[in-house]
Order: C-alpha cells, then structure tokens, then sequence
C-alpha cells in the first residue's frame, strides 16, 4: 500500500504542490531559509557581471592581497584579483558542473538500472556485478583516477565524477522498476499486448520519475561538494579560471590573508548546506508515514 | 434486564485532515448489558473502528474525543486520567484486533506477551502467571500450550496468532472484550473455528463482547444485538433475529438483500443500493442516506432523523421507517439472467490440462536444500463458451496463481492450456500478442491496478492502442465502455486518484471489456470493496456478460457469491482441484468432504440448519504437502488409504468430478470414468 500512497503522492496537481511546499516552509523553517540561501547564489552567479565591475581573470599587481574592505568585498588574492568577482564566476563553473554532474551521472543510472530490473535475469546479474564493482570505489578515489588518466579541465572532471557517479542511481532504479514490474497495473498493461519496451518506457518509468527526480535535487549540494574537491586537487577546472575548489586550493597557500580561501570556502558550505537541508525536507515530505504525524 | 455495563452517550469523535476536523462519528449512543454480545455493522468509514478505539481511550493520532459520555461500570472514561485507564485497559476491558500477525511484537515469546497483562497488573508472579497462561491457551483450543507458550509469533499460523491475541485479551478475566474485525483477515474455514471459539467463551467465561464487522452474516452467527451504523451514527439497532427478518431502515433492509442468499435463483440480479457510502468529510444534509435510499423525500434531505426506540427494544433512524418493505419484495424485483448453464456439449473455450506450477524459493542457508512452494500440482478445468467458471479455495490453494497462469503473466512448469482450440502455454511474441486481444483481467486491488499517473482514457486506450485501432474507434469505444460501466464519459480526463475504490473497479472493467475479448479472467474482482459496491459489480458483471457474451473465470474464497453468479464451480485445495462441476449442484449437494466444508464455514444470513462443519486445523503449507489426498490431514472422513494414495479427479456422467475414495454422496451413474 505505501509504494501505492508514494506513486499517488507524486502525481498531484501544480496548485497543490505549490500548497505542499507552503506547507513543508512552515513546517521545516530551515527548509525555506535554505530556498532563499539557493536562490540568491544563483541570482548572484547569474547575474555576476552585473554584481562585479570586475574582471575575474585580469590580474591587478598593486592592489595584491587586499583584505575584505568595501571597495572590495571578499579583499584580492595572489594576483590582485577580487576574490568578490572570482567566487560569483567560480560559482558558474562549480555550479554548472555540479548539474551536468548529476545529470549524465542519473541519466546512465538510470537506463542501466531500468535494463537491469525490466531485463532477461542473465543481463540483470552482469549490470549489477559491474555496478557493484564501481560502487566499490569511493566516488572521489574513483573520480580522481579517471581525471587523472583523462588530463585536468573542466570537461574531463565532470566526466570522470559522471564515471563515479551513476551507480546509486542503477540501484535505485533497478529497486523500483522490480517493485513496480510487480504491481497489478504493470500486468494489465502486459495482458493489454503493448510492447514490453513501450511497457518500461510509458508505464514504469513515470512512477518510478518523482523518487529519482528528489534523489537528483537532494544529490545536487553532494555533487558541488565533490567537484570543488576534485578542483582542489588540481583535476578539475585549471587555473587562472575561477572555481571554488581551485580558488580555495590557490588561498590555501596563503593561509595568514585568511579571506582568499575562506570566502569560496563559504561559499561551497551555504549551499551544500542549503541543498542537504532541502532534501531532508523533502525525504520528510515524501514519506506517508511521516506526513501523518504532524 | 440487568444495568448496562458499557454505556455510551452522544459520542463525538473528529478526524484532522489537510482541510481542518472532520466529525467521524457523530452523536452515538448505545449499552451493553452483562454477558451480552453486540455486534457493530458498517461499511468502511462509517466510524465503528473509531467508536470500538474510543472506548478504551486508544484513538489513534489524528483522531479525537469531541464530546459525549461513555461509562464503564458507571464509571466515566472520558474523564479518566491514564493510569486509571492503563487499570481498565488491563483488567476489565479487553481487545482483539484484525491483524495479528502485527499485533505480537516478534522479537518476544507468545507466552511472555500474553502473560504482560497479568505480571503488569499484579495479577500474578511469574509462576503463577505460566500456568495462567497454559490454562488459557487450553481454553482458546491452542494444542500444547506448555510448548506453544514459549514460541515466537513467526512460528504461529494466522489462524494460531488470532487464538493467542484472544488469550492475551482474555487473560485477566474481563468484562467486555472489544472485537474489532477479528475474523476479517483469515480464511473461511478457519474464520468459522474463530467465531465457534469466541461465542463458546462468551458462554464460558460470561464476558460481554462488541462484535464489529463489515459482515452482517458473521455478525448474525455471533451475536445477541447489532447496531447498524453509518456515516458516524447507528441508524438502526435491535435484536439480530428482529433485524435480518424485519428491518426497519433502508439500509440495513439494503445490506440485507444485497447478499447473495442460498434458495435465491442462480444468476438473479441482486438489489443493490445506488452510490457510494459518503465521504465523512462531504456529508450530505437531512439524513446522510438520503442520496441513497428509494424512500428519500424532502423532509429527509432537509432534517436528520433521530433513532427512536420502541417498545420490543428496537431502534431506528428514519422518517419512514415504517414503509420500509420486508426483504425480498420491493422496487428492485429479482428479474433473472438468462440462465447460461450451457448444454455439456459445447465447445470449450479453455481447456487446462495437468498444470503444474512449483515456485523455488532461495535456500535458507548456502547450499541448502532448496525449497518448493507447489503452487499447482495437475490442475485441470474447462471453461464451456458463454459459461462462467468460478474457483474457489483458501488462501495458498492456487487460484490465483492458475488466473496469472491463464493470462500468461506467470510461466508453467508443465501441462497445458488450449484456448479456442490453440496451446498457449508456450507461446511467446507475436502469436502470444494475438491472443492477448482474447483474454483480459480485472485484479483484486482497484488501487493498485489502475496506473496512477495515467488518464483514464489512457487507462482504457491502452489495449485498444496496442492493437491499432483506428483514431476514432478507439475514441468511441472509451465513451461507449465507460458508459456500459456507469461512469460517465467526463471523466475521461481524470486521474484514477479522484475515484473511489468502487469507481477504480468500474474502469478496470472498461478497461478489461473495451477489446470485446472472449475471455475475462477476474481474480477475486469484488474481495476489497464494501459490501454495498460488491453487489453493484457483481449485477454488472451479469449485466455485461448478456450485452457482450464473454466467458469469464471468477475466482473468490467466498462460495455465496460463487454460486450466485457462476454456472460451473472447482474448488481448489492446496494446488489441486478436488472437486469440478455445475455451481448449483456443487453447492447444494457437494460430494467432497472440503467443499462441504467451506459450505458449511461460509456464515450466512438464513442458515438454520444445525451446527456447522468445523474443519480442525488450518490449510497445511504448500512447502510441504501431506502424502497421498492433501486435504487427509483436516479431513473427518479421512482413513490409511487417504494417507498412501492420491484419489484421482473421476468425473461422473451428469459434469462432476471429485477427488475423494469417501464422497459424501454416492454418484448416480455407478460406472465412473476417470478424467482424462
């Protein structure tokens, strides 16, 4: 019956989840506060050349190692560079490549674990050995092997935490495409005659999309997370480009101007935050069980 | 009569929702007098849970008390506070609940957790408390409680579990026990040992008890008043005899005539009452039945009435009771379906031979022995054209495993099934897509059957999609079924969220008809409805089998309803089919010593005829099967020869077949033929 309610629960009108979120605010506070810290990173990252009459890239020799003042904010790095400007553009790239992280990364998990759970059983078990297998890395071990055979760069991080990344999702997948495959209206569809394919692409998929929709935002704040670190190994983004995990890689050298690797520090730490809280919200809002405790 | 024990005045009980507090029940009096058993009858939502929980301050969160009195012993509980509560929780009110199987914690023994009341009211020491414990297991029929007591919940059977929950509400001798739907969850045969068992204590032991079921025939086996409610009130309450042969409410006459009764004719439509129990939070004005009721006139719609009481210890709520007809006569007379037992000569559209179906559950341990659930073991029926076969059985015997069978979701280990003439069994692809078209389901669960996040046209459109109907077909057809089902075309565009259980069944048969197939298997179609939508689905179902003629397999563990609607019966036991042939033969003179069984253990309304066949013991496991005839082991006729041989299914000149060496009535032709 819970997997029925949860399926019901993701398929409401836009006017009543409007009204669900109103009302997860005010039961969460910390999930609104959370919305509002989200909301204007991402107008200050888009809006960046409008918020900066810097430029991020261009170094300023004279003004090397300011500290925070209000002619610059966060103060200037090594190079005389605002490090204001450089966190608002860092956050294009961190950001961007957080989102392009989770999506190939979800993508992939999610074609191979729909295969593995809706396949013959033989396909089941080679997909899920090689899942297993690349589980058994830790996400960053396994990343940094691939960065690294592939050369630093934007590019060639995303694609090496994508490597890491889809796993969870092939599990998850698989789970819930067993679970629903189960389910009586996944057998009227069978005795209906429609085509096997057209069964876990139009039927078992769209129940299983709300679940993976809310593992993908919640997964977004672990992605940042994950690329700044592999930025601050010297894998990700390369200098002079502006990135979180670089720039606080580059302030890491320069520990007593405290300000050049705590302000992209902080950066990174609200909106991991920002994103685990949401999730938890949400997990909270997904559960049946927990709803009707109030 | 002596002073009530249980006295309840205008009960008000209000349920939270996402839209504010919804009154569930609403102004609910009754009393119940030492030793008396009253029973509670409602459908789903008509808050008998609730007043059952509020007597022993138990709501559940969400649920609260709004107003209202209920003494107990004179004594009010409503103003209680919890550790006089805990007192009569303990010792003078006991419960039984549905489930039992969630009702034992598991990590503890059975003995331990019936022995909690008396250790935690002081009633006895631990020694004292074993043997409390043993002599109650001894009263409840639990064999070697000395044994048993130190068992853990797992190693219960349902049946064994329920047992147990009564020892543990009986334990420190109560007053009253609260039932509430304590048989709902298991198996007719062992549903009957259950209400045999709880009346024999009632007897015994002198404690009153409320009864609550959504079944007015268990209700009538059971006890000495029942209580009508609905939409949060009693609408009528009386003696139970008084009631069945005379109500005085339209909707206790409604549920009483809308059960299939044993000397009505096969196949008659039933009277069923229009519409749908409201919802609590949507509460019609006047009385809450007037929507419903063939007697509704402006006074009801506009004011509720009150129960009034008479003289013969009667009560009823309504403005006309007194022009309520008796059951069996009124507006919706029996006009019967043609009789469709077709002649034994025609052809048959199904035909299951020898089906074997064994599902290898893993190994306990790595490399163990591998364990065989023999979920069909040589089940063999035939379906005629135009006929409908009903199957019937205990939870576990194969039948809906022999449904998933015929539908080709479930693949066979060996035998074979022949439709219109073709083995499907090993079919695959495209020839196993032609057939599809042929053979559609309705399930048991209308929540789970329907796509959630599908349209309804969709819903309907599908079969019709994957066989390229043409556009505007297709268009039409969802109209015209939807329209064949009761439902009208406007909601082609919801959600199967916005229907009602009932609602959900009607589209599931839209859907399961709209490719006009020969064949509807439906697997215990009308189990999770509530009484008064069963007999609407079942009158559709007779309905649409005159307009489009399809044959149609029904499975159901209810025997009342199999006779009423189906033409031909097989009673299935543990994976094998013991008996076959014409309903109405089978259920009038059943040859089998099963089938008299479920018979007899089905409650009815109108059963005078002395006691009831008892089957001891419970349906052994599938996993491990006795020797020779599976069903020796519960059976009272049963000899060595059962133990060593396996009687096969020989079937008669007149269409029956039995398997059994001691049936219960001779077969008139004395040549028997075995069946192929």
């Amino acid at each position: 019956m819970s997997l029925e309610r949860t399926l019901e629960a993701g398929h409401r009108p836009l006017s009543r989840a409007a009204g669900d979120l109103l009302a997860l605010c005010r039961r969460h506070p910390a999930v609104a506060v959370s919305l509002v810290v989200i909301l204007v990173w991402v107008v200050l990252i888009a809006g960046a050349n409008i918020f900066s009459p810097f430029n991020p890239l261009q170094p300023a020799m004279k003004v090397r190692l300011n500290a925070p003042s209000l002619e610059h904010l966060f103060g200037t790095d090594q190079l005389g560079r605002d490090v204001f400007t450089r966190v608002l553009y860092g956050g294009r790239s961190t950001l961007a490549a957080a989102l392009a992280v989770v999506a190939a990364g979800s993508l992939i998990g999610t074609l191979i674990g729909a295969i593995a759970g809706f396949g013959p059983r033989w396909l089941d078990e080679v997909l899920m050995r090689v899942t297993d297998m690349v589980l058994a890395f830790p996400i960053i071990i396994l990343a940094m092997a691939v960065a690294a055979a592939l050369g630093a760069g934007l590019g060639n991080g995303v694609i090496a935490l994508a490597a890491a990344w889809w796993p969870q999702y092939a599990r998850v997948t698989r789970g819930l495409v067993l679970e629903l495959k189960s389910l009586d209206f996944v057998a009227a569809s069978r005795t209906s005659g429609r085509h096997p394919a057209g069964i876990l692409v139009r039927v078992i998929l769209p129940n299983a999309l709300p679940t993976l929709m809310v593992m993908a935002a919640v997964d977004i704040g672990r992605a940042i997370l994950n690329f700044a670190m592999l930025s601050f190994l010297g894998l990700g983004a390369r200098p002079p480009a502006p990135e979180w995990g670089a720039m606080i890689a580059e302030g890491a050298q320069v520990m007593d101007q405290w300000w050049v690797a705590t302000c992209p520090a902080l950066a990174v730490l609200t909106l991991v935050i920002a994103f685990n809280m949401i999730g938890d919200g949400i997990r909270d809002w997904m559960d049946p069980l927990m709803r009707r405790r109030r | 009569m002596s002073a009530p024990l249980l006295e309840i005045e205008d009960l008000r009980i209000s349920v939270a929702t996402d839209t504010g507090s919804r009154p569930i029940v609403r102004g609910l009096g009754l009393r119940v007098s030492a030793g008396e058993v009253l029973g509670i009858v409602g459908e789903s939502g008509s808050g008998k849970s609730m007043t059952a929980l509020a007597i022993p301050a138990l709501l559940p969160p969400g649920a609260s008390f709004a107003g209202g009195s209920i003494r107990f012993h004179g004594e009010e509980l409503t103003r209680a506070g919890p550790r006089r509560l805990a007192e009569i929780r303990g010792l003078g009110i006991g419960m039984i609940f549905q489930n039992p199987m969630t009702s034992f914690n598991p990590l503890k023994r059975v003995g331990a957790q019936v022995a909690e009341p008396l250790l935690l009211h002081g009633k006895a020491d631990r020694r004292t408390a074993r043997a409390r414990v043993e002599d109650i297991f001894r009263q409840v029929s639990i064999p070697d409680p000395a044994a048993r007591a130190r068992a853990y919940p797992n190693e219960f059977s349902g049946g064994m579990l329920q047992r147990a929950m009564i020892a543990t509400a009986l334990v420190n001798s109560p007053e009253l026990v609260i039932a509430d739907e304590p048989t709902t969850a298991l198996d007719v045969t062992v549903q009957a040992q259950v209400l045999d068992l709880l009346g024999r204590l009632n007897r015994e032991t002198g404690a009153a008890m409320i009864f609550i079921s959504h079944d007015l025939a268990v209700v009538s086996r059971i006890c000495d008043r029942v209580a009508v409610m609905y939409a949060g009130r009693i609408v009528e309450q009386g003696p139970v005899r008084a009631i069945l042969d005379r109500p005085r409410h339209p909707y206790s006459r409604a549920l009483i005539a809308a059960m299939p009764a044993a000397n009505a004719a096969a196949n008659a439509r039933l009277q069923t009452i229009g519409g749908e129990p409201p919802d609590f939070g949507a509460l019609p004005s006047g009385c809450p039945f007037h929507p419903r009721c063939p007697l509704a006139s402006e006074r009801c719609r506009v004011e509720d009435p009150p129960l009034v009481a008479d003289s013969e210890g009667r009560a009823v709520a309504c403005w006309h009771a007194d022009a309520v007809p008796p059951v069996g006569t009124g507006p919706v007379a029996a006009t019967a379906a043609p009789s469709d037992v077709s002649a034994t000569a025609a052809e048959p559209i199904l035909r299951v031979s020898d089906l074997v179906r064994h599902f290898r559950l893993p190994a306990a341990l790595p490399f163990g022995r591998r364990r065989e659930v023999h979920a069909l073991d040589g089940v063999s029926v035939t379906l005629a054209r135009g006929d409908t076969l009903g199957i019937a059985g205990e939870t576990g015997c194969g039948k809906s495993t022999l449904a998933r069978c015929i539908l080709r979701l479930v693949d066979t280990d060996s035998g074979s099934i022949q439709f219109m003439g073709e083995d499907i069994t090993g079919i695959a692809g495209r020839s196993l897509r032609a057939v599809r078209r042929h053979i559609q389901p309705i399930f048991q669960n209308p929540y789970a059957a329907l796509n959630p996040r599908a349209r309804i046209e969709d819903i309907i459109a599908e079969p019709l999609r994957a066989f390229r109907l043409p556009a505007v077909e297709i268009d039409r057809r969802i109209d015209a079924v939807l329209d064949m089902v009761g439902m009208s075309p406007r909601h082609r565009k919801r959600l199967p969220h916005e229907f009602s259980g009932g609602q959900r069944q009607r589209i599931s048969i839209a859907r399961a008809i709209a490719l006009r197939p020969a064949l509807v298997v439906a697997d215990e179609p009308i189990a999770s409805l509530d009484v008064s939508i069963q007999a609407q689905i079942i009158n559709l179902f007779t309905d649409l089998r005159r307009e489009i003629g399809f044959s149609m397999i029904f499975i159901s563990h209810d025997l009342r309803v199999i006779r009423h609607f189906c033409s031909h019966v097989a009673v299935m036991f543990l994976g094998q089919v013991v008996e076959h042939g014409p309903a109405a033969e089978v259920c009038a003179r059943p040859r089998h010593p099963y089938t008299a069984a479920l018979l007899s253990a089905v409650p009815e309304l109108d059963k005078a005829d002395g006691k009831p066949v008892i089957l001891a013991g419970e349906p052994p496991s599938p996993l491990a099967p006795p020797s020779g005839c599976r069903f020796r082991t519960r059976c009272f006729r049963a000899t060595e020869r059962c133990a060593e041989f396996v009687p096969p299914l020989v079937r008669d000149a007149g269409g029956r077949a039995t398997a059994c060496f001691y049936p219960l009535e001779t077969p008139a032709p004395l040549a028997a033929v075995p069946a192929s």
